[in-house]
């Protein structure tokens, strides 16, 4: 026989405790000055072997009961022969690894792989001996340790398992199994992980290091890797949802770009794709006439919206096994109207040669009888207007030209961005470049500092933007042809811009000219952007504001301008949300409707900031549109998006020759250290056998029944 | 356990009782005045007793004139002299009465019952006399039959306190030589002693023609032991000290204290004695006027 956790084996010194505890509670004696002496000591002596042979009894079964105990937590067990059936019903510690990401989810018409794959895990979870001891963990693109540490209470296993729910997750193993490894260290017997996934591509992304880890404890521990869901490959998927153009005005009808890609092996026809707001009737629908395999389409579908505020839309195709990605979702704040701040440097009382005649024409670009009706309001001013602090009411402030900024006015433009304002500089030949750069106010707003005008170095004279791989949201647009060319911008003369390289600095290109230089940078500031040209916004250097794509770039700078005005709105699974409020709803309840509900559920409160207050929310484990409220107030104060990874809809299986080494399953307690085939020379190794703890553990109860009875029997007066 | 004050040993309630009551000589007393009390000596009373033959000295208004008339024989008429009896109260002052669970102690109870008791002997114009004792005579007040004297016997109760151990028997044997009218002997103790020397004195007490009465007093915890958890017991009078579990022993214990119990009734039975438990958990009320009831009713046959 032999001990599971002979440490424990120390606590048998306890032996002495009901000794320690009959001398412990001897100062509670009470006294009496008594007269009738005779009768007690008559009545003493007459029971005095009777008491004292009670006293012993109960010592006795009190000290056996103490040693039962010590015993059971330290797991006695059968020595036996490696080789004997019977070893292998020793108690196991296990961690069971459920992989619970969003490629979980695909059905075979009756049961998803996640319910399958819970099922098999009871199944495991019946099969473990008694005494086994087992963990939990949940596992995708993050390690989620349900039931965190061993457990001999299975049941709790069970319940937890039965609890646990599929995320819209990506996967990956290896972070689950390194964190199994590292847990079942500390424990002794035998010990077993089992792996249980749909082996979707993604999750064997670090193989190498998963078989390695294997290999390192061969001897110790058992891994099981169990693949569920061997068919059910074919997913049609919307795989990508994106708003096209400008920013999201109230009645202005806005392009969304929904890609549907087919993952399965044959092609599909018509697949209709809908779009929906906030989650009412289609507002838009279009079809897609084939999808060949592993083909994706871009349909173009419009939306508007009846209200400002925070929206959702979602597109979404016919419903198949793989649920979770046949909607997909963002979020958008929809703008009542947009107001602009068009600062002039120069004064010129020639209307088409004024700095900003061709920015007012492109930010509104329509008839003068619909200016009214345009919902961008653009206003022309001058330097001086800047030195109010009225123009916190403009969501963009253009310069064009500007030689110098008053000092109020480049404080107040500083103070305007930080609050979340958008600003764009062109700068012209009137501009001061000693100021530009050395200004205070002004150089802390702009990301790359400017170099003296310069004309081109090409024959020509003139010098064209990049005509492709866009990487900057703004003008990724132009990656796709069929959207126009930003190559064919020119600039006879520009300012050549340097970016700033300090680590604070998050500065980036923007576009660049052909030969590499910056051609617009941007940068966040506070709560704001700023954009800043190397050339002008009038065509004395540029041909940019006679060029078509003017009037879209601009578009696009003013929806990435307003798309981080109150935070990040498309997360991915797992990411936490925050979200700036004012600091009076500090302390209030917020409640959320996530994806697929309908009702609200309080899920805590808006936590207290320096300035302002913070809506943070974390279970974004799912993908769609969450709205959160806050009190009882109507419409939510914000709606945000999770967009989990195309990846994940492609349920392509890692080859079974790729895994086949891992799903090997070898026995290390059976295996002599000499190596997997060597034949023992000396005697057989023996391993714990079946573990004797049950009838310790009834032998206890028994003993502990009897010491109550009889310790009952002997208090009775006698 | 503070001594109440002296004033406190006559409860009213007793009092009341046993005045309407009465304590009445069981048996023939030899008084010292003419009471209420059957003499042993045959006087000229109320109450016809016998004739005897007429002789010289003798009264002739004596002569049973009918007799002389019809026999020519002279006799004379005597009657049943009632007499004033002595009741001799003999009150325990050991260490071992001063037990009490509650306010009181076991001697507390016994001085009350003593003064009661010797304050309706004296109402009703009868003598008491008082010793307390223990190992010797501690408080001797002598016979008396003045109902103002009851202060002076509660002041001297109030004064006495329990130190000494006891020896009862001695205590009995000394009354019996000491007192050579037959009178009433009540005894007031725990009985912790020596039950053969009480029975000797008792048995002594009674040949000399007292009539004894013997109130055990004990504490409601002597004779129920109600007590929990380990005690440790320490002796009174020099007695040993005990470390126990009183559930241990309860049973048995009881068991003791009865048997002790019915051995002292059945030495007083043998002597023609009567037997009363005095229970300090009882009122005074109680123990005095059930004895006293019984009394009445053995006496009236």
């Amino acid at each position: 026989m032999t001990f599971l956790n002979p440490a424990i084996l120390f606590g048998l010194l306890a032996v002495g405790l009901p000794v320690l505890i009959h001398l412990l509670s001897k100062p509670q004696l009470r006294r009496i000055r008594w007269a009738a002496n005779r009768f007690l000591f008559e009545s003493v002596q007459k029971n005095r072997r009777r008491i004292r042979a009670e006293d012993i009894l109960l010592l006795v079964l009190r000290s056996l009961l103490v040693v039962l105990l010590v015993l059971i937590f330290a797991r006695p067990a059968f020595l036996m022969n490696a080789s004997d059936p019977q070893a292998g019903r020793e108690a196991t510690t296990a961690v069971i690894l459920l992989d619970d990401s969003e490629s979980m989810g695909q059905s075979d018409g009756i049961q998803t792989r996640f319910d399958q794959t819970k099922t098999m895990i009871d199944g495991i979870i019946s099969q473990l001996a008694p005494g086994s001891a087992g963990a939990l963990f949940l596992v995708s693109d993050r390690v989620k340790a349900v039931v965190p540490k061993p457990t001999l209470d299975l049941s709790v296993l069970r319940r937890t398992l039965k609890q646990s729910t599929l995320t819209d997750r990506g996967t990956d193993l290896y972070p689950g199994i390194k964190q199994a490894v590292y847990l079942l260290k500390s424990a002794t017997g035998r010990r077993e992980i089992f792996v249980l996934t749909d082996s979707h591509l993604p999750a064997w992304s670090e193989i190498e290091k998963i078989r390695q880890l294997r290999d390192e404890h061969l001897k110790d521990i058992t891994m099981h890797f169990i693949v569920v869901g061997e068919k059910g490959e074919d997913n049609l998927a919307v795989s990508g949802l994106e708003t096209i153009g400008t920013v999201s005005v109230v009645n202005l009808p806005l392009r969304c770009a929904i890609r549907v890609s087919n993952f399965g092996k044959s092609s599909v026809q018509n697949v209709p794709v809908k779009l929906t707001v906030d989650g009412e009737a289609p507002q838009d629908q279009g079809m897609i006439d084939q999808l060949d395999p592993g083909a994706s389409k871009v349909v173009n579908l419009f939306v508007r919206f009846r209200e400002p505020g925070y929206h959702s839309i979602t597109a979404s195709i016919p419903g198949d096994r793989m649920p979770a990605d046949n909607q997909r979702s963002v979020a958008l704040l929809v703008l009542e109207q947009v107001r602009a701040l068009i600062v002039e440097g120069t004064v010129n009382p020639e209307p088409t040669a004024r700095d900003g005649f061709f920015l007012r024409q492109a930010l509104v670009p329509v008839r003068p009888e619909e200016v009214d009706q345009y919902f961008l309001k653009a206003t022309v001013g001058q330097v001086n207007d800047l030195d109010s602090t009225a123009i916190s009411q403009y969501e963009m402030v253009f310069l064009s030209n500007v030689p110098q900024l008053n000092p109020l006015g480049a404080k107040n433009l500083q103070q305007y961005v930080e609050n979340g304002g958008a600003l764009v500089v062109f700068p012209g030949p009137a501009t001061d470049l000693n100021y530009f750069n050395n200004n205070t106010n002004l150089s802390a707003l702009l990301p790359a500092t400017l170099g003296a005008a310069q004309e081109p170095s090409t024959p020509n004279k003139t010098l064209g933007w990049q005509g492709r791989d866009y990487q900057h949201p703004v003008t990724a647009l132009w990656n796709d042809p069929e959207s126009g060319n930003l190559g064919s911008v020119r600039v006879s003369k520009y300012f050549p811009l340097t970016l700033k390289a300090d680590a604070s600095s998050a500065a980036q290109v923007v576009v660049k000219y052909a030969d590499g230089e910056p051609a617009m940078v941007a940068q966040p500031f506070g709560k704001g952007k700023v954009f800043l040209f190397s050339s002008t916004a009038t065509t004395d250097w540029s041909t940019l504001p006679v060029h078509p794509a003017f009037v879209p770039l601009l578009m696009r700078i003013m929806a990435y301008a307003a798309s981080g005005s109150g935070g990040k709105l498309d997360l991915t699974p797992g990411q936490s949300f925050a979200f700036e409020v004012g600091s009076e709803y500090a302390g209030r309840n917020f409640s959320v409707i996530t994806p697929g509900a309908k009702e609200r559920r309080i899920v805590g409160s808006v936590e207290a900031g320096e300035r302002s207050a913070v809506l943070r929310y974390s279970d974004t484990d799912q993908g769609g549109a969450y709205q959160l409220f806050i009190g009882d107030e109507p419409k939510p104060k914000v709606v945000f998006a999770v967009l989990p990874d195309p990846a994940e809809s492609d349920l392509t299986q890692e080859p079974k020759s790729v895994i086949a080494p891992l799903l090997a399953v070898s026995e290390p307690a059976a295996r002599p250290a000499g190596g997997m085939n060597e034949t023992p020379k000396t005697k057989p190794l023996r391993v714990p056998g079946p573990e004797i703890w049950y009838p310790l553990v009834l032998a206890a109860l028994l003993l502990a029944l009897l010491e109550t009875a009889l310790a009952h029997r002997f208090s009775q007066s006698k | 356990m503070a001594e109440p004050h002296s004033q406190s040993y006559l409860d009213p309630v007793a009092i009341a009782r046993g005045e309407s009551l009465g304590i009445l000589a069981r048996s023939v007393v030899e008084g010292y005045r003419v009471g209420e009390h059957r003499s042993p000596f045959k006087g000229f009373a109320i109450e016809f007793a016998q004739h005897r033959e007429y002789t010289t000295g003798d009264d002739p208004r004596h002569l049973d004139w009918k007799v002389l008339g019809r026999t020519d024989r002279y006799y004379i008429k005597q009657y049943e002299q009632d007499t004033n009896f002595v009741v001799h109260l003999l009150l325990d002052g050991s260490e071992s009465m001063t037990y009490g669970s509650d306010k009181i102690s076991k001697l507390h109870y016994a001085k009350a019952l003593s003064a009661c008791l010797a304050y309706l002997v004296l109402l009703q114009r009868d003598a008491v006399s008082l010793e307390v004792f223990d190992t010797q005579v501690r408080e001797s007040i002598p016979r008396t039959n003045h109902l103002g004297k009851i202060h002076h016997i509660m002041n001297r109760l109030a004064a006495f306190e329990a130190t000494e151990k006891t020896n009862l028997g001695a205590a009995m044997f000394n009354l019996a030589r000491k007192v050579r009218a037959k009178g009433i002997v009540i005894v007031l103790s725990d009985l912790y002693d020596d039950e053969e020397g009480f029975e000797r004195g008792l048995q002594l007490l009674r040949f000399n023609g007292h009539e004894v009465i013997v109130f055990q007093v004990l504490d409601p915890d002597e004779l129920e032991f109600p007590f929990k958890g380990r005690v440790e017991f320490k002796g009174l009078e020099g007695a040993a000290t005990l470390e126990t579990n009183p559930a241990d022993i309860r049973k048995s214990y009881l068991a003791a204290v009865k048997a002790m119990r019915l051995r002292i009734r059945q030495a007083c039975d043998r002597a023609g004695s009567h037997y009363v438990l005095a229970n300090t958990g009882h009122s005074l009320a109680e123990t005095l006027s059930g004895y006293l009831v019984f009394r009445h009713k053995v006496c009236a046959r």
